[in-house]
């Protein structure tokens, strides 16, 4: 759907120099002066407000053809509704992934997701600034204002909230056939998760662990949401903050029925085996103490990339936790194959990668 | 011990402060040193004590190279009292004392080791005063506990920087009065330095007159602190007093 | 051979004066009686800290399962003891022990009373290497944090002695000199953050917090090695600290070889901080405030006051621990957090106290 721009001339038409009196007909110098002034009208024409976030009303333009995207799961979602070409600057940890990211090249670097450079967003002269609701500071509202540059804080990053986020997204690029698509593709992933819920009662306890060692997620993080979808209990439920340090004599007290955790190391687009991801579980195993944890000791020790938990990817994290946690039941949800999917109908590249150890056929029924 | 020096040069930023200084301490004695300010009385104590590397001379003790002794050595012949410092840590008097016995004691002190600390108090008339601490003396006491942990170290010989210069009247005779019956009854050798003339015509046994760059003169005092001696060496006209069976000098004004 | 010094007072003076002496000696031996009885105190409340916080646990405080934990094999609460706690306090004891007794040798060395193991530089240092190993290897063998840790603390340690050969350097030259270094290694670290990626930040960051619960047997073993060889060393040097906190030139008088002192105080020192924060990250204010703690429980004699500020270590260490464990349970607090939220309004009571005493 094509909005019109709705042309409103805000100053009456000029009398046309060079005839008094006589028939109204434009000279060449009349026409210039017209397109000058016009060209020089403000943008009154065509604004739209969308929420962001915090529930901020923010005027982003109704046609955007310039934007600057500074998170990866933004840009995913971009990439999925096909609007690559509208991005004109991106951050520069995502510069750092041509693999995954051919179509970046050569472009323009903005600086850090966390703060990026104000004047090179500017030099850029885009419409629309996509960012995270915390990331950067508030003072980048106020310094883009000058430059009339728009920001939109969305946060994708979570289950809840996704929806209503990704939707204001494609209303703004103009994309939101294309996101329906990707919000429908997670839906029905999401139900199928749900009905294999259904079918059991079992919900195991879960130590899930963030990126750094004996942090946990607490209640309102994505890893909290992650769990329940998957039919668990996260042990971390709840904690007083939503990331805190934890000790381990609280974790070996509680005896989880598995230990989970979401590791940061990079490149898992690249990676071409999961050694990476092993050494991380076999370090769980090391750790002092930890083998009098009956999931450790059993050997129920299991490690997800950051790339499909939260995010646009989110339904292939949780459908990895859901095989670990729940073995035996919905055995045809093969998360592996989900996650080819995501790539290659909505991030157009080749599926490729190591995301999740193990894979959960290696484990078998239990 | 009889300490000789001679011949002792110092420089500092390649300025020379002493040149050819030689001077002769024998037990029994008490040295001062006099001179005006700057002059290098402290720099000439510090050299004797083997603070400050020789440029050129030698100091011998008892027919000893002193720059050949260790440190421990020097300290039980030796004893130093500088002047009286602002103490930065809190310290009673009686530990400030302790200190002086560190060149005798292993690693705990003994009886015999608090003992003489004990007599060193009591013989400066500072025994009600041993659990207080530093800080909270004047200066005349602080001086007095200085002088207690030298008389704790049991040395020969006894070197003091200005020990009269910040205390009053009494103190001062009191002190000198110390020195030399350290001098007379215990046979010490004491080498003090004083800005005070007038004390050292009165307390020396000998004198070590220093003007800059040189010795002016060394002997008795009555030969070394003339008129004349002070008018080349401070530039001062003084007369002549005498009192009491007393000699002393009465500055009169800047010599011409 | 020297002939023999000339003997004490002797004769009619003496016998005069041994009236008024003994009762100073009584006095001293008071004294004495005094701070050993307040060091025997320091121990017992070391093993009462101790003891404390082994009985607290995710359920509180539960000496009886401590005990069963303690003498059973194979259960949960065995692990939970032996592999998990156990390791945590004989971390915090031996960081504590060994920043308590820099801390003291630092403040005697540098004759500041508000000196610490960290007044060189040496945190920073090490706060530097570990931030250089987490962001160039991150997924390295876990040895290669402490290890560079070590590496660059005693670097700064090498370049305060190096400090020292200088002729005229003075103790405030080094002060001055490790507050230079300390800023530019802060510096570093802080570029080193500033680049790092958003992982590696937190663990750079979470490093500088201090924590106790990394150490292994293993990595205890090692720390051992480093700090506890210097401590008998440090204690026999104990009349020389008291002899060199009134100054050089006094100290020399004495018969200490003022230098040799120095250099072999701030090499003992700069190990022993190296294994103290290698293996916990940055501990803060236990070097500061233990010896001036120690200080008013035992005197000022070295001799008591390096085992005292040692023990006060442990105390402060471990009592912070427990009340990173305790307050926000299952939540840890750093201990580097929680000594500095003690230690801050304790430094400015020194700081108050120290103006009411010159005033």
């Amino acid at each position: 759907m094509q909005a019109s721009r709705n042309h409103r001339p805000s100053v009456p038409p000029l009398p046309i120099a060079g005839t008094r009196g006589a028939a109204c007909r434009p000279t060449a110098g009349g026409i210039v002066v017209v397109l000058l002034v016009f060209l020089f009208l403000p943008a009154t024409a065509a604004a739209r407000q969308v929420e962001d976030c915090f529930g901020r009303t923010v005027t982003v333009p109704d046609q955007v053809h310039r934007i600057v995207v500074l998170s990866r799961d933004m840009l995913e979602l971009v990439r999925a509704v096909e609007a690559m070409p509208l991005v004109v600057g991106v951050s520069d940890t995502l510069l750092r992934d041509p693999e995954f990211w051919p179509e970046l090249r050569g472009k323009p670097m903005v600086g850090r997701w966390s703060e990026p450079d104000y004047e090179a967003v500017a030099t850029l002269h885009p419409d629309l600034l996509l960012a995270y609701g915390r990331y950067p500071g508030p003072e980048a509202e106020a310094k883009l204002a000058a430059a009339g540059i728009p920001i939109l804080r969305l946060e994708v990053y979570m289950l809840s909230g996704f929806d209503q986020a990704a939707r204001t997204l494609g209303i703004v690029l103009g994309r939101e056939a294309a996101m329906e698509k990707l919000l429908a593709w997670r839906a029905d992933k999401f139900a199928r998760l749900a009905a294999c819920r259904r079918r059991t009662t079992s919900r195991p306890l879960v130590y899930l662990e963030g990126f750094q060692r004996q942090q946990a997620w607490g209640p309102g993080t994505a890893g909290n949401e992650s769990l329940g979808a998957a039919g668990a209990r996260n042990m971390a439920a709840g904690l007083p903050t939503s990331y805190g340090e934890v000790s381990p004599e609280w974790v070996l007290a509680g005896q989880p029925d598995a230990v989970i955790k979401v590791t940061s190391c990079n490149k898992r687009y690249q990676a071409t085996d999961d050694t990476a991801l092993r050494e991380e579980a076999q370090s769980i195993l090391t750790r002092p103490g930890y083998d009098a944890i009956n999931a450790v000791h059993q050997g129920k020790v299991s490690v997800l990339a950051s790339e499909i938990h939260g995010g646009p990817r989110a339904p292939v994290g949780t459908a990895y936790e859901f095989r670990w946690l729940h073995p035996g039941i919905c055995p045809d949800i093969d998360p592996a194959a989900w996650n080819t999917e995501y790539l290659e109908k909505f991030q157009h590249v080749p599926a490729q990668g190591f995301y999740a150890w193990p894979e959960p056929d290696e484990r078998g029924p239990q | 011990m009889r300490l000789t020096a001679s011949g002792l040069s110092f420089s500092r930023d390649g300025r020379p402060i002493l040149r050819d200084v030689g001077l002769c301490l024998a037990p029994g004695r008490l040295l001062v040193v006099a001179g005006p300010n700057g002059v290098g009385k402290t720099t000439l104590i510090r050299l004797l004590l083997g603070l400050l590397p020789l440029e050129a001379g030698t100091i011998r003790l008892e027919d000893r190279d002193l720059t050949r002794l260790s440190r421990r050595e020097l300290a039980k012949a030796v004893a130093y009292v500088p002047q009286g410092g602002t103490p930065t840590f809190p310290m009673t008097v009686f530990e400030a004392v302790l200190l002086g016995r560190r060149p005798h004691l292993s690693w705990r002190p003994g009886a015999i080791d608090l003992e003489r600390c004990a007599m060193a108090l009591c013989r400066l008339g500072l025994d009600d005063l041993a659990g207080r601490d530093l800080a909270a003396l004047s200066g005349g006491q602080l001086q007095k506990v200085l002088i207690a942990r030298a008389l704790a170290q049991e040395t020969a010989c006894l070197f003091l920087d200005e020990p009269t210069a910040s205390l009053d009247l009494r103190h001062q005779l009191e002190v000198l009065e110390m020195l030399r019956e350290l001098t007379r009854q215990e046979g010490k050798a004491v080498l003090a330095s004083l800005h005070d003339i007038n004390l050292a015509r009165r307390f020396a046994d000998d004198v070590l007159l220093l003007a800059p760059g040189r010795v002016h003169g060394f002997g008795p005092p009555e030969t070394v602190l003339t008129v004349d001696a002070l008018r080349h060496v401070y530039g001062v006209d003084v007369c002549c007093l005498q009192g009491d069976g007393m000699t002393g000098f009465y500055p009169v004004g800047p010599s011409q | 051979m020297l002939p023999p010094s000339q003997p004490g007072p002797v004769g009619a003076r003496a016998l005069a004066l041994a009236e008024t002496w003994r009762p100073v000696l009584r006095e001293q031996h008071l004294l004495a009686k005094r701070g050993r009885f307040a060091l025997a105190g320091l121990l017992v409340l070391a093993l009462a800290g101790l003891l404390l916080s082994l009985c607290w646990g995710p359920s509180g405080f539960d000496p009886k399962g401590v005990f069963q934990g303690l003498a059973g094999n194979g259960t949960t609460a065995s692990a939970m003891i032996r592999a998990m706690r156990l390791p945590r306090l004989a971390m915090g004891v031996l960081a504590g022990l060994g920043l308590g007794l820099a801390g003291c040798v630092a403040q005697a060395v540098l004759k500041n009373p508000l000196a610490s193991p960290f007044t060189l530089g040496i945190s920073s240092g090490g706060g530097f290497g570990a931030a250089l190993a987490m962001i160039l290897w991150p997924a390295a063998h876990p040895a290669t944090v402490p290890g560079l840790a070590i590496f660059f603390s005693l670097l700064t340690a090498a370049f305060a002695l190096g400090m020292t050969r200088l002729r005229g350097a003075a103790t405030e030259t080094l002060v001055l000199a490790g507050v230079a270094v300390m800023f530019l290694f802060s510096a570093m670290t802080s570029f080193i953050q500033y680049m790092a990626p958003q992982m590696d930040l937190s663990r750079i960051v979470f490093w500088s917090f201090g924590s106790l619960a990394k150490a292994g047997w293993g990595e205890i073993a090692v720390a051992a090695c480093l700090i506890l060889p210097a401590v008998p060393w440090l204690l026999l040097r104990a009349p020389d600290f008291d002899c060199i906190m009134c100054g050089d030139e006094t100290a020399a008088s004495l018969g200490i070889n003022t230098v040799r002192l120095r250099r072999a105080s701030i090499a003992a020192m700069s190990v022993i901080t190296a294994g103290a924060i290698c293996f916990c990250g940055v501990i803060g204010f236990i070097g500061l405030i233990a010896p001036h703690m120690a200080r008013l429980a035992v005197g000022g004699r070295h001799r008591l006051l390096l085992p005292a500020s040692g023990l006060l270590g442990v105390v402060l260490i471990i009592l912070a621990d427990l009340a990173g464990r305790a307050i926000f349970a299952p939540l840890v607090l750093p201990v580097g957090i929680m000594t500095a939220f003690c230690g801050v309004p304790f430094f400015f009571w020194l700081l108050v106290r120290r103006c009411r005493r010159r005033s």
